[in-house]
């Protein structure tokens, strides 16, 4: 078993298997061997690392991803989402970015595919003023900016 | 009554005067009283609604500052900007080949997804347009859509779009979809497609997926031929009847078929390279 503790100083017990879909553990567990000493993950809070696991649990026997698949690679993917995956991920904005932040820092590949296809999800099919009232994102262009934006849109007329 | 006194030529205002009056005898004092009563009622209304309107405006206001404080926290400004622009390239991906789609209240034609961030906010505007790969793929919507729906294609809003497409594109190779249509291609190609043959751009394309009327394709594949010399996968999604031209989205998958022969006939009437 290992013990992993969080930023605000919470201590999880889990099965090695479970911990080890996370990179980062992995390679730490490998750079210093076993020990009773907890691993500290200081850029994750408990209730992020308590959902993190969560889904670590329910994978821990997915096949791993080719050593290859980085998100850089050219191959088409897919934004679909598994049933399981859907449910898991049905939290508030907040959680859903701690998941994905914590995901990346934790090195968990599948996992970050969830949050970001989710996101991607959220973003397809809407305007960038409804993109911004659902991200609570500020238009900031410049005058400028916005007679070049204007100028984009003229691609379809209005009628 | 009223109409025969105006038209033997009573003036007008005296015609109202008549019946707006009720007696030529002066008001009681009650009377005067309650017409003043009036007039601070209406007076007090009037400073009410422009109360509202100040109120409304301040409210509006207010709500901007808020969205605007609310903002600073927002959960999407913790993501790094390499996050940012792999959840862009998921969604693109994930993209049928013909970029042009309806909102979900199908009333409308969107903007391609690239164009919608990029009109987001600074930052995503700065990723969006700074990423080629985004700009890949690239279609030519050779005919009016939508017309019914309030939005219309233009010729001059296809070429700056192409022109933006292209230049964002920098040196990444580019798919191109084509949806050619017989009253454009009647009379040739548009001039931004031949602009584009001319400006020898068609150079970066490696991939071309066809879809329209099969007559207009083979047009349309003339005009390519010797042109495409990058070219490693065209696809054919021909309909040999005339069909409906007038709405196009979600046309199918993206470009798969590796070209190294002459066109086939599929059963479901498409042609295929092989």
């Amino acid at each position: 078993m290992i013990n992993l503790t969080t930023s605000d100083n919470e201590t999880f017990t889990v099965d090695k298997k479970v911990a080890e879909k996370s990179v980062l553990i992995k390679n730490m567990l490998e750079d210093v061997g076993e020990s009773d000493q907890a691993i500290p993950l200081p850029n994750v809070t408990a209730s992020v690392l308590k959902k993190v696991l969560e889904w670590c649990e329910h994978h821990k026997d997915d096949p791993a991803p080719p050593e290859n698949e980085d998100k850089d690679d050219t191959r088409k993917r897919t934004t679909d989402i598994s049933e399981w995956d859907q449910k898991f991920i049905a939290v508030d904005q907040e959680m859903l970015f701690e998941i994905i932040l914590a995901a990346n820092y934790l090195d968990i590949k599948a996992l970050l595919d969830v949050g970001c296809k989710t996101v991607a999800n959220m973003i397809k099919g809407k305007t960038p003023e409804e993109i911004r009232k659902l991200f609570n994102i500020v238009n900031d262009f410049t005058p400028e900016e916005e007679a070049q934006i204007k100028k984009e849109n003229e691609w379809a007329e209005d009628r | 009554m009223a109409s025969h006194q105006m038209e033997t030529g009573w003036p007008f205002n005296q015609y109202q005067m008549l019946f707006s009056e009720p007696s030529r005898r002066p008001p009681s004092v009650e009377e005067q009283e309650t017409v003043a009563r009036i007039a601070r009622l209406q007076a007090y209304i009037s400073s009410l609604e422009d109360s509202i309107t100040r109120a409304q405006a301040d409210l509006a206001s207010e709500r901007a500052l808020l969205f605007g404080l609310q903002a600073e926290r927002a959960p999407v400004g913790t993501v790094p900007d390499d996050i940012l622009l792999y959840i862009f390239r998921l969604e693109m991906d994930s993209l049928p080949t013909c970029p042009f789609r309806r909102s979900s209240r199908k009333q409308r034609i969107l903007a391609p997804f690239q164009v919608s961030v990029s009109h987001v906010c600074s930052r995503w505007r700065k990723l969006a347009v700074s990423t080629p790969a985004l700009w890949a793929r690239i279609t030519i919507q050779i005919q009016q859509l939508d017309s019914d729906q309030g939005r219309t294609f233009t010729m001059r809003g296809q070429q700056s779009l192409l022109d933006m497409w292209m230049k964002r594109s920098g040196c990444a190779p580019v798919s191109l979809t084509l949806v050619p249509n017989v009253e454009f291609w009647q009379q040739g190609p548009p001039e931004y497609a031949n602009n584009m043959v001319a400006d020898g751009r068609l150079d970066r394309v490696f991939s071309v997926y066809l879809t329209g009327v099969e007559c207009d394709i083979c047009q349309v594949l003339h005009a390519l031929v010797g042109k495409l010399v990058s070219l490693r996968a065209l696809e054919l999604d021909a309909v040999v009847e005339h069909h409906d031209t007038s709405d196009t989205i979600g046309i199918g998958p993206d470009p798969s078929i590796d070209f190294d022969g002459s066109p086939q006939r599929q059963v479901d009437g498409s042609l295929s390279l092989k």
